[in-house]
């Protein structure tokens, strides 16, 4: 009898810490997350009219130092696209979106404060359809709605410098974080939610989201891609086996009206200006 | 040994030999070696304790009662580990994100070896000290596979030997 008491007690105990370390474990981690996300309180202290002055500051810093391609017809074209995903978005933004093409070697795109987004013509070149570079448009356009290019800033520089830079404090300053704009990287969290956003967009405004899966596959061929897997999971993208399954259930779920754009996309990719040029 | 005792009398820390007191106490070292080797491959460490106790098991209770409930421990914790590792593997196989759960549950693991560290160095420790130690649940069924009734009466079973008739 006391040793069925005795192995019930320790049992019990067992039970209790199994649960307690679930449970710390579970603390440690939300800690964790929201250290990441502990710039989200400093975000509001930005005034939009602050972001605008700053992506005033940044297009004149890419017009001056980027090769920015002037193709009226391309700009269009793109200008097009995005206004048709910017009016099929469905959270209220002060934002009016402007792209911008840039002439480089990087296979990218960027969103920048203030509805920046910059697309980068080896970008553009990958993709086959426009459905695939609004799919890239619509992602890119989630972080400006989230305000993630702030976000990153803060995470990188604090806020005060941030607020200081903003004001216009100091231009030595504003040069060098535009500089490292470019260079810095979004949290997972921030691209997840940017991928979800991007979906969502692309079928309110009668996208297929199958054409986000195929510009995420050519972007990030997989095992073909020459990083290794740590590596990938080291970088701060979520992986694109998991973007590519999320895109296609969200295929799955999409009605499709047949309405493709009839844009005859490999003549609009003959505006880009030449690898060679 | 009494006829109707319900464990069989417990040895003393006097009464153990000092190489008894080692191998116990290698039962848990033994542990940490193969838990630092077998850190990528956890079920290693669970192989190296099975091999310890198959080894160990016929030296004295005191020994095998000591390699038993470290085996016995080992396993939840081996198969805790190998689950992590093959959360990772699958993860970065299938190009899967590392989502909250797997932290937690990362977390969790670790805790739970930090748990698992602290009281095998506590029983370590006792062994050496010629002591029993008794991890939760794992102590009560470690204890009654060497000392408990079932020991006793294969015990009783054994014929004991007697002095000289006349003595």
């Amino acid at each position: 009898m006391n040793r069925t008491a005795g192995l019930s007690r320790e049992l019990l105990f067992l039970g209790v810490l199994l649960l307690f370390t679930t449970f710390i474990g579970y603390a440690i981690q939300l800690y964790l997350s929201s250290e990441l996300d502990e710039n989200t309180q400093d975000i509001d202290r930005i005034s939009l009219a602050w972001e605008m002055r700053f992506k005033t500051a940044i297009k004149q810093f890419i017009a001056a130092d980027a090769s920015l391609v002037e193709n009226d017809e391309l700009n269009g074209l793109i200008a097009d696209l995005a206004r048709r995903l910017r009016d099929h978005i469905k959270a209220d933004h002060p934002y009016e979106i402007e792209i911008l093409v840039v002439d480089s070697r990087m296979v990218n795109a960027m969103a920048l404060p203030g509805g920046l987004i910059i697309l980068y013509v080896p970008l553009i070149r990958l993709t086959e359809t426009p459905e695939e570079l609004a799919a890239v448009m619509a992602h890119e356009l989630g972080h400006v709605i989230h305000r993630d290019p702030l976000r990153k800033m803060i995470r990188q520089m604090g806020i005060a410098a941030t607020l200081a830079l903003l004001r216009g404090d100091s231009s030595t300053l504003l040069e060098n974080t535009i500089r490292n704009l470019l260079d810095l990287k979004y949290t997972r969290d921030q691209e997840s939610a940017a991928d979800d956003f991007a979906l969502e967009t692309l079928v309110a405004a009668g996208i297929d989201p199958i054409h986000f899966a195929a510009i995420m596959e050519k972007l990030d061929p997989g095992k073909g891609g020459g990083k290794s897997k740590l590596v990938k999971y080291l970088s701060t993208h979520p992986h694109r086996g998991e973007r590519v399954e999320k895109a296609r259930r969200a295929s799955a779920q999409f009605a499709s009206a047949g309405d493709d754009s009839t844009i005859d996309w490999p003549r609009v990719k003959k505006l880009l200006p030449s690898v060679f040029d | 040994m009494e006829g109707h005792s319900t464990h069989i009398a417990l040895p003393q820390p006097h009464e153990i030999p000092k190489r008894d007191r080692e191998d116990a106490m290698g039962a848990y070292l033994m542990m940490f070696a193969a838990w630092g080797a077998g850190l990528p491959l956890p079920l290693l460490n669970l192989l190296a304790a099975i091999i310890y106790f198959f080894t160990n098991k016929k030296t004295s209770r005191f020994v095998s009662f000591h390699a038993y409930q470290s085996l016995l421990t080992q396993i939840p914790i081996s198969i805790l580990n190998a689950s992590a590792v093959a959360w990772t593997l699958r993860n970065l196989y299938k190009d899967y994100a590392f989502s909250d759960y797997f932290w937690t549950y990362f977390i969790f693991i670790g805790l739970w070896n930090l748990i698992y560290m602290i009281f095998s160095i506590i029983a370590c420790v006792q062994a050496r000290k010629g002591r029993f130690y008794y991890f939760w649940v794992f102590g009560r069924i470690s204890f009654a596979r060497y000392f408990g009734p079932d020991a006793v009466s294969l015990e009783e079973k054994e014929k004991p030997n007697l002095p000289p008739e006349g003595f």
